[in-house]
């Protein structure tokens, strides 16, 4: 990749993340925490040419568990849950807000870094074939 | 890798490293790893944990469908979280109470039935063995059903229990799944079992267990084990050695029964190792634990106290109570007011689960219990057909069918871990312990309808009203019930079946199962019962002491005694002849011990003898110190006190150095002191007013000692220890607030939902006991003025209305409870009378969309 070619890959815009951060943030209402590797799989089969799919992909699935958690935290009781519920996970001092985000971010990346091997390895048979 | 126009260059070690992660995720997402639950749907934000963030706290507005309702029930909170049930019918309020119950409490309800049930292994597998064992051998579901036949003839009852059980089910049943409790989702559970009558009277059953699980036959025992039989009724009197009775006996200050212990004679080897043999698998396992030493022993204490018009400021009838148990967040209380125009208004602390209000007040009267420690548990030795799986029994020269059971415990996947048969006679469970062959005929276990009691009460107009229907229904675990009207009155009886043995005996021995003449012949009939209404003293007081002075009774009380605190309130309401809402209020966490007043002029005296006549063994510097030290302290257990640690540990060191007789068989001089049993605080004192007597001598040591040889040095270790432990007696380490903390533990034991290491005021034996580890407190405060014109009350808890830890109501009442201060209590007669302002949320309940 040339880099002329590189500026022109970072002003694009993000779609992926942008998409992967709407399918998690919406479809985790659907079938929860799963939307995750879903939707980062699905980003990643759509966008897999795109050099850096995998960091788009894990900060839309962050995106997306945080618009989730600013909606959680709209009642005011989050830090009050992070305390209690984290200690439950021997989280102290309200980790479990990072590792919640590190989960999703760690879950995304994987699979999209993953997918974009195996699909780039479909791809370029079925090319072969043609 | 090349592909058309377009290059990607991928490094297969990072693909790698991903491929491990997305695995090591995945699993970790899907699948539970030790105690930690499947991360996946516990960090999922939609659903997971963090939406109980979203449900922490009341909506200013919801509704809800309960298909059984009969007409549309009204709940508003008011600014402190309490629930104030408004409906039209008795029956419906109490579905709003199932309702509003197990919107808060959901995990406890269950988790305190599945503990009851003996089901704690479909949790926590084979680990809980044991705790579903003692309970299922001990018939706690076995007599749960029978009670249930019971109140199934029992129309009121029956309407009641299965009104609040459809409330707590309509709740479960259109529970969202976000709303699911935390404590579900740590055990992977999705959904919540509904809830059926006989939960709520498991839930009695194991207050039962709770209260009235007292087996002195085994104390005796223990101690006979170590230094004969004789010895052993020494230390282990049938009547409390200090009386200051609940009863008023005319005088004005505590009388000190005190005489000579026996001295300690040959172990009883055979007798009472076979009696503890038989006995110490009946025993709860915690009181085992206890009596070894191997654990904290169980504080259930609570206070009561009423004056009457003349002795107030105001001229109204006062009423406190705080009742002491094993505290947990959630609280085991929970607060409510259920309101039904002309039938009932009653406001108090409910146990989650039972369908009623069990401490409180209405608009007429007030009432608050303490427990009575009665002795209600005997042992029979039987004789059956075979002695591997029996059949039959023999009584009066005839053999008698046994009723058998089976017991299935099961693990969390629902596979079969132990099978039990249970067999029972006409007294109880019969178990078979050390070769021989024992039944059990225990109050807690007979068919009793306590709901139909409490049902009653709560709307109960005076004192007489609320006696009579105590007195027909509540059986067990018996209690000191203090009750107060508008009309001035105040009473207090100690309520519940308390046996009649054969011969007037006393429950300290086995009887011969093989005659009925062993039977109990009837229970004490109510009228008999400890009581007292009006005295002339002009308040009545308990505090888990004795009822009747000895002296007055003709009936044998035997049971499990304290007396310090008794003594203690009885010493602050003697005193104040214009008493008001807030003394008393400031009584319930009184600083003041009548234990250390009686326990610390002996340890000066003795330090001063000693230092006059010095004691080999004894640093005649240290003491002197000590002495100084202990001196200095007022004898009070306030927080910022520095001096009433050196006092504790004195008291321990003194403990130990006294009771060496009882210590375990092979006990090294210098291992761990184990005693199989220690006497009571009352017969150390009582032992005190003897100074020359053998119990003093130390037999681990050549020379003998006397009783202030033995104060001195306790002293002196106390100064060394406190100073190891605390460092300089000038210094803040030594501060009370640093050294006795209170813990109220999550049922799960999870730090992090607990409060830990709280600073208290109060001590040993005081009116707001602290102990050991710091677990059992006053559970529940409350106080009332019986206003002629408007009953006012004022309350507060360790926690809060919450089950829910991200709530601002788990434990919104932990700083005024822990301060001593007392909310006042909103009492609206209808929904008009709580203004928006003290409302925090509504809820309506109808029977239909």
């Amino acid at each position: 990749m040339t880099p002329s070619h590189r500026r022109r890959q970072s002003r694009r815009l993000p779609l992926a993340a942008v998409v992967c951060g709407a399918l998690v943030a919406l479809g985790a209402w659907l079938i929860g925490w799963w939307i995750v590797p879903l939707a980062a799989l699905l980003a990643t089969m759509i966008w897999w040419e795109r050099e850096n799919i995998a960091m788009e992909v894990m900060w839309g699935a962050v995106g997306g568990w945080f618009v989730l958690l600013l909606i959680d935290s709209l009642h005011g009781r989050t830090w009050a849950l992070a305390r209690a519920a984290g200690g439950v996970v021997f989280l102290p001092w309200g980790l479990l807000f990072p590792v919640t985000l590190l989960f999703a971010a760690g879950l995304a990346w994987s699979m999209a870094t993953v997918t974009q091997l195996v699909w780039a390895r479909i791809e370029m048979k079925s090319r072969n074939r043609e | 890798m090349k592909l058309g126009k377009f290059k990607i260059r991928i490094k297969h070690g990072s693909t790698i490293g991903a491929a491990v992660l997305l695995l090591l995720l995945l699993s970790l997402g899907a699948f539970p790893v030790g105690r930690a639950p499947a991360l996946g749907a516990f960090l999922d934000p939609a659903h997971g944990v963090w939406a109980l963030a979203r449900n922490a706290e009341l909506p200013n507005d919801a509704s809800d469908v309960v298909p059984t309702l009969g007409s549309t029930v009204e709940v508003r909170y008011d600014r402190r979280g309490v629930p104030h049930i408004f409906a039209t019918k008795e029956d419906d309020a109490y579905r709003a109470l199932g309702y509003v119950v197990a919107r808060d409490r959901l995990f406890q309800l269950w988790l305190q039935t599945m503990a009851a049930s003996g089901r704690l292994t479909e949790i926590a597998g084979p680990r809980a063995l044991p705790i579903d064992r003692e309970m299922r051998r001990l018939a706690i579901p076995w007599s749960a059903e029978r009670k249930l036949a019971l109140i199934d003839s029992t129309p009121e009852t029956a309407l009641l229990a299965r009104a609040y059980a459809d409330g707590v089910n309509a709740y479960i049943d259109h529970m969202s799944r976000d709303e699911l409790p935390l404590e579900f989702r740590l055990l992977g559970m999705k959904s919540v079992p509904r809830w059926e009558p006989i939960n709520s009277l498991l839930l009695f059953n194991r207050m039962g267990w709770t209260l009235a699980y007292i087996v002195p036959e085994l104390d005796r025992a223990l101690a006979a084990s170590r230094v004969g039989p004789v010895a052993a009724a020494s230390l282990f009197p049938e009547n409390s050695p200090i009386q200051e009775p609940i009863l008023p006996n005319g005088r004005r200050a505590p009388r000190f029964d005190f005489a000579r212990l026996a001295p300690a004679g040959a172990a009883d080897s055979v007798g009472s190792q076979t009696l503890i043999a038989a006995l110490d698998d009946f025993a709860p396992a915690s009181t085992a634990a206890a009596a070894s030493g191997r654990d904290e022993p169980r504080i259930f204490a609570s206070n009561n106290w009423a004056v009457a018009p003349r002795r107030s400021a105001n001229g109204d009838a006062l009423l406190a109570g705080d009742p002491h148990l094993e505290l947990s967040l959630p609280s085991i209380w929970y607060e409510a007011q259920l309101v039904v125009p002309g039938q009932l208004d009653v406001y108090g602390v409910t146990i989650p689960g039972l369908p009623g209000i069990t401490l409180g007040f209405n608009r007429d009267i007030a009432w608050t219990f303490t427990n009575t420690g009665a002795d209600v548990l005997d042992f029979y030795m039987e004789k059956v057909d075979l002695d591997l799986h029996p059949t039959k029994y023999f009584v009066d020269g005839a053999w008698r069918p046994l009723e058998q059971r089976i017991e299935r415990y099961r693990g969390p996947h629902g596979e079969v871990l132990a099978v039990d048969t249970l067999y029972f006679t006409h007294r109880g469970p019969l178990r078979q312990e050390n070769g021989q062959w024992l039944s059990m005929r225990w109050t807690v276990l007979e068919p009793s309808n306590e709901i139909e009691g409490f049902r009653l009460a709560a709307r109960a107009h005076d004192v007489d009203e609320f006696q009579r229907s105590m007195g027909k229904y509540f059986r067990s675990p018996a209690q000191n019930m203090l009750v107060a009207d508008r009309h001035g009155a105040i009473a207090l009886r100690s309520t519940g079946r308390f046996p009649i043995r054969p011969g007037g005996g006393s429950g300290f021995t086995i009887r011969d199962g093989t005659t009925s003449a062993s039977d109990w012949r009837n229970y004490l009939p109510v009228e008999f019962a400890p009581q007292a209404r009006d005295p002339d003293q002009g308040y009545l007081a308990s505090a888990n002491q004795q009822p009747i002075d000895p002296r007055m009774a003709n009936y044998w009380f035997g049971g499990l005694y304290e007396t310090w605190r008794a003594m203690r309130i009885n010493q602050l309401l003697r005193a104040d002849s214009a008493m008001t809402v807030d003394k008393m209020r400031r009584f319930q966490t009184d600083p003041g011990s009548a234990f250390a007043d009686l326990y610390v002029p002996y340890f000066l005296n003795a330090a001063q003898r000693a230092a006059a006549h010095p004691v080999a063994d004894v640093d005649n510097a240290k003491l002197a110190e000590a002495t100084r030290l202990l001196a200095e302290w007022d004898r009070r257990y306030t927080k910022d006190n520095k001096r009433a640690v050196l006092f504790d540990i004195a008291y321990a060191e003194l403990v130990n150095r006294t009771w060496d007789e009882l210590l375990a068989p092979g006990t090294s001089p210098g291992g761990v002191a184990r005693r199989v049993v220690t006497p009571s605080s009352e017969v150390l004192a009582e032992l005190l007013a003897d100074s020359t007597s053998d119990w003093w001598d130390d037999r681990r040591t050549p020379r003998r000692e006397t009783r202030d040889d033995i104060l001195a040095a306790s002293l002196v270790a106390a100064l060394d220890t406190a100073r190891a432990r605390y460092g300089d007696p000038s210094k803040r380490g030594w501060t009370w607030s640093r050294v006795r903390h209170v813990n109220i533990w999550h049922p799960l034991r999870l730090p992090s939902l607990s409060a830990l290491d709280l600073p208290i005021q109060g001590g040993r034996a005081t009116l707001n006991p602290s102990s050991g580890a710091g677990i059992f407190g006053a559970s529940w405060r409350m106080v009332v003025d019986l206003s002629s014109n408007e009953l006012k009350a004022w309350g507060t808890y360790p926690g809060g209305e919450s089950g829910n830890p991200a709530s601002s109501r788990y434990k919104n009442y932990l700083q005024d409870w822990l301060d001593g201060n007392l909310e006042p209590l909103v009492t609206p007669r209808w929904i008009p009378e709580l203004s928006a302002k003290e409302t925090s949320s509504r809820l309506t309940l109808r029977a239909r969309e």
